[in-house]
């Protein structure tokens, strides 16, 4: 296995957020990770790319320890895409998809640099913004910029946030096949917290569904995400509607009471 | 147009050295005719000669080129380019346009350690010490408060929850804090310290002399090198703490270091100099005008324009109704001022946000 989690957790000022939380990804693989809100889905991405310090447990990268190793070589294996870019001043859409190089250069960029960087923005469809100011991009072009920004790290391990959360459907489509390719034919291992299950339902390999900082089940789509168990995550009815194209899921619009439905 | 991105950042790359290339001459230039300029008239063979070949002029114009006018040009190099790099680093690591040595306090806080030894030198016990060495304990003491006012902003950062909103609203409050004591001290203090500490505040190039160059130059130029070294970091940090830490930032690190030199460089000049604002907070713009936000460019072209505009403001100032000077602010402020009117004004650009 290449990334293997073992007994993670994580908390706020002592307020746990993750509790003990142990599973495997292989290189390959696409984990979606499912959840109610507030369920620890970011604070676990963020645990992974070094942003917030566990309480306990290890990550292991292909036999690594991820939190032993110096930022930098970590920065070289992982790559991650947050889901919100409220921090960011106004640099340009170049300079920032640039900046995933910085792990990988000292000064100067090189030839094979540009190409990383120009074959990102191109999958991304980004380069004619190449020129244009963060802020002068709609929401959902940012997306792709910080999309792109992960792709030229060139990681073995990429941590997506929610990565359609402003994008329409049709940019949803093509960012999430890109991603099962980054896995299936880059050979990197994807985690991505969605929240549209049927996204998740079609797209990844294997589901994590999270609810309380905990683990509650694991396992391909099918065996996952199953009417009772979603009852009993999001409080909501669902039924599958079965096509010569898949299985989707819906949800009974009047099925089940508000407060059910707000206390999660 | 999908153009290739290598084609338009090479564009980018022979545009910027051109700028910092022009700017390098400038600066040049502008130094001889500083040199040059004067209450005592030369040649532009005196100055010529008595920079290459001391033995061919009178010893009074060597000494007035050399030891009179080539220090002041080299402190006020120093200066601009020490203040005008700590603005655009502290912009970065702050990630807000209104941040400069000024706005982050350190400027009240090395007047008040600047007025406190000018003001205890009239201390009976004290002032026999002081007589000797009071330049001297004005410019530790200046120093020394600068220094202490950013650690106590960076105290204050390591606590969690706190953003970079909170450290400038730190740094504004902290700056009043040292004005009041300030202001205790002017209205406490006699005619003679009150002009005393009232010159220093306005700052200027008077104080220069070749031992404050060898104390300074040293400083200055570990401070810049190390502030160009980290520049990706401060690339990184532009695109928000999580994508820079992805990127294998250390974040609280660099901001620790990054404030450490940025002040260090500032101070050191300040308190040489007295308060010379407006260069941190507008040569880093002007530079970012001319030159982008990628801060390996950034960072020289910005020493450049602020050794240029802190060098030209003073070289006026001395000048223009010679044999009387006119503070270096009032020039700065105007020239300063109406340049950067000028380049928002022309070329329809924002600038940060």
């Amino acid at each position: 296995m290449r990334l293997n989690i073992s007994n993670l957790a994580v908390a706020y000022d002592k307020t746990p957020i993750i509790k003990s939380i142990s599973f495997s990804a292989a290189a390959g693989e696409v984990v979606g990770i499912i959840g109610p809100n507030g369920c620890g889905k970011s604070t676990l991405i963020k645990t992974l790319a070094g942003i917030n310090v566990p309480s306990e447990g290890t990550v292991c990268l292909d036999n690594l320890d991820l939190f032993a190793l110096p930022k930098i070589d970590m920065a070289k294996r992982v790559g991650y895409v947050p889901q919100d870019f409220r921090q960011m001043a106004s640099i340009t859409v170049l300079d920032t998809v640039t900046i995933g190089r910085r792990p990988h250069v000292s000064w100067a960029l090189s030839k094979k640099d540009f190409e990383i960087i120009n074959d990102a923005m191109k999958s991304m469809a980004i380069l004619p913004l190449a020129g244009k100011r963060l802020d002068e991009l709609s929401g959902g072009e940012r997306q792709k910029v910080f999309i792109a920004r992960a792709l030229a790290q060139q990681p073995t391990l990429y941590l997506f946030d929610e990565p359609t959360s402003a994008l329409d459907i049709r940019h949803q489509i093509s960012v999430f096949r890109l991603i099962r390719s980054l896995a299936h034919t880059g050979g990197a291992t994807v985690l991505v917290v969605v929240h549209d299950l049927n996204f998740a339902q079609y797209f990844a390999d294997r589901i994590v569904l999270l609810k309380d900082g905990k683990i509650v089940a694991e396992g391909p789509p099918v065996e996952v995400m199953t009417r009772d168990r979603l009852r009993f995550m999001y409080g909501v009815e669902m039924c599958s509607i079965i096509t010569d194209n898949g299985t989707y899921l819906l949800p009974e619009w009047e099925a089940g009471s508000d407060e059910t439905i707000m206390e999660g | 147009m999908a153009e290739n991105i290598e084609i338009l950042y090479h564009r980018e790359w022979h545009h910027r050295w051109l700028v910092l290339l022009a700017l390098a001459c400038t600066l040049l230039i502008v130094g001889f005719i500083a040199l040059n300029a004067g209450s005592i008239h030369l040649t532009v063979a005196d100055v010529i000669s008595s920079l290459f070949s001391p033995a061919a002029v009178s010893p009074q114009t060597q000494m007035v080129v050399m030891d009179l006018r080539m220090p002041r040009i080299l402190l006020a190099i120093l200066t601009g380019a020490s203040l005008a790099v700590a603005g655009t680093v502290m912009q970065a690591l702050m990630r807000n346009p209104l941040v400069s040595p000024f706005t982050l306090g350190m400027s009240s806080a090395a007047s008040f350690g600047a007025a406190c030894a000018i003001v205890m030198s009239s201390l009976p016990l004290l002032s026999l010490l002081f007589m000797k060495y009071q330049d001297g304990f004005i410019v530790i003491s200046a120093f020394v408060f600068g220094l202490g006012s950013i650690f106590i902003i960076y105290a204050i950062s390591l606590r969690r929850g706190s953003t970079s909103a909170t450290l400038i609203l730190a740094g504004v409050v902290i700056g009043y804090i040292f004005q009041a004591g300030l202001m205790i001290l002017q209205y406490t203090s006699n005619n003679e310290k009150l002009r005393q500490i009232t010159l220093w505040l306005m700052g200027g190039m008077w104080g220069a002399n070749w031992s404050a160059i060898f104390i300074i130059t040293p400083i200055v130029i570990l401070c810049l090198a190390y502030l160009l070294y980290k520049a990706w970091d401060f690339n990184a940090l532009l695109a928000g703490d999580e994508v820079a830490t992805n990127a294998g930032v250390e974040i609280k690190k660099v901001r620790l270091w990054g404030l450490f030199f940025c002040t260090l460089a500032s101070s050191a000049c300040l308190a040489f100099t007295g308060i010379i604002g407006f260069i941190g907070l507008i040569g880093p713009h002007i530079g970012r005008l001319i030159i982008g936000q990628d801060n390996r460019y950034l960072i020289p072209c910005s020493a450049l324009l602020g050794a240029v505009i802190l060098l030209v403001s003073d070289t006026i100032g001395r000048t223009i109704i010679e044999p009387v000077e006119i503070p270096v602010g009032v020039i700065m402020y105007l020239l300063g001022g109406l340049f950067f009117l000028y380049l928002i004004l022309s070329k329809n650009n924002r600038i940060f946000t």
